[in-house]
């Protein structure tokens, strides 16, 4: 009882932490000068949709986990600093210039800050949510890093039907870690994603994520099950945030209960 | 607000958004458009370096361009739901947000004024 008090208050006090966290980051994009816009409707499922011919883009990913069944005193921060630029209208490559995480916990190998490492990812987009019956795109990422080396692919789907945005994928990613936790791991996941596009600068909706690891593609884990609501915001000055907070609904023990990322997109 | 409830409002949103034709939000050119746009005596728009003449051509292309570029940063805007003059104050930031070539945004533009000449003016409120 007095664990699940202490427990509550301690969630609690972190939610304070990224809210003000997030509150700062706002009122700092705020005040930066005019840019151009691009923008994603949805924090973890990706769109169809590509950067134009010659856009650069800049976007600041924050992920935040906690509260492991198993784990209770589970946190862990993941920031990600992105480059995305549009070489044609229907290709886009990005680069991932660091992926580096803050951990905390009893699961956890080692606490504090450690950098994960870096990727390259592209995406190109074969026919169009609006235009076509529906929104068809290949995406491909390599990443890599000291103690990993990762390889991804999804297809992505979309349809846009006037204000409502519809979206799934398809992923596959095979990872290879070496050092104290060497493993190789399979993981499938699909997501799944519904926004209603309230004006042109605000949307909201929700998103779906099932995922399922296989320990050295050989034994197939858990079914983890995701689901929660989605907003974003596309100011007319060259911004844009989207933040999803997904809950856990399956019972996985070893996988967090929650769930935050706030993506945050500046353009050039 | 439960699972079930949470069920029904979005396939009643998705039913009252999945009746809206695409061709009635953004308007196709057809055969129609030509007899409707010499009906109407239209044969140019108006540009901030004076009239310019369009073509049927230059339509298609603007049709397909606000279909497939403007749709990349929002859902599709329908273009009944502006004027003439606010299209005009509007399509410059969304050319420069898109990043539109000329030739592509003299097409776009042609399409949207020409296409909401067409349309009935906005009744007032």
């Amino acid at each position: 009882m007095k664990n699940d008090f202490a427990t509550k208050i301690s969630l609690l006090s972190h939610l304070f932490v990224v809210k003000k966290a997030l509150l700062i980051l706002l009122l700092i994009l705020l005040a930066t000068p005019a840019v151009q816009a691009g923008s994603r409707a949805f924090a973890y499922t990706y769109e169809v949709t590509t950067q134009p011919k010659g856009a650069l883009e800049y976007e600041q990913w924050t992920t935040w986990k906690a509260d492991k069944n198993s784990d209770r005193s589970f946190d862990r921060l993941d920031f990600r600093h992105e480059l995305e630029y549009g070489v044609t209208d229907n290709w886009q490559v990005a680069f991932y210039v660091s992926d580096w995480r803050y951990e905390t916990g009893k699961s956890t190998s080692t606490d504090g800050a450690r950098w994960r490492g870096m990727a390259i990812e592209t995406i190109y987009k074969l026919s169009d949510p609006t235009a076509d019956a529906l929104g068809t795109a290949l995406y491909g990422e390599v990443k890599f890093g000291p103690d990993l080396m990762a390889l991804e692919g999804k297809v992505l789907l979309q349809k846009n039907i006037y204000k409502m945005i519809i979206a799934y994928n398809a992923v596959i990613e095979a990872e290879w870690e070496t050092g104290d936790n060497a493993s190789r791991k399979g993981v499938l996941q699909q997501t799944f994603a519904l926004s209603y596009n309230v004006m042109p600068s605000f949307s909201f909706g929700g998103e779906f994520l099932h995922e399922v690891e296989f320990a050295q593609w050989a034994e197939t884990g858990l079914n983890v099950l995701y689901l929660g609501p989605t907003v974003s915001y596309r100011s007319k000055r060259g911004w844009w945030a989207t933040m999803t907070t997904l809950w856990q609904v399956s019972e996985v023990a070893s996988e967090p209960n929650i769930q935050t990322r706030l993506l945050v997109g500046i353009d050039f | 607000m439960s699972l079930k409830q949470v069920s029904i409002f979005l396939l009643m949103l998705f039913g009252v958004t999945g009746c809206v034709s695409l061709a009635t939000l953004v308007p196709p050119i057809d055969s129609q458009t030509v007899i409707l746009m010499k009906a109407k005596k239209i044969t140019s728009i108006p540009t901030p370096n004076g009239p310019l003449a369009v073509t049927e051509q230059m339509l298609k292309n603007g049709r397909q361009l606000y279909l497939r570029r403007c749709t990349s940063c929002h859902t599709v805007v329908p273009i009944r739901d502006h004027t003439i003059k606010q299209w005009q104050n509007i399509l410059p930031d969304m050319f420069e947000e898109a990043k539109l070539d000329a030739s592509k945004q003299r097409d776009v533009r042609a399409y949207v004024l020409v296409s909401r000449l067409l349309l009935p003016p906005k009744s007032a409120k």
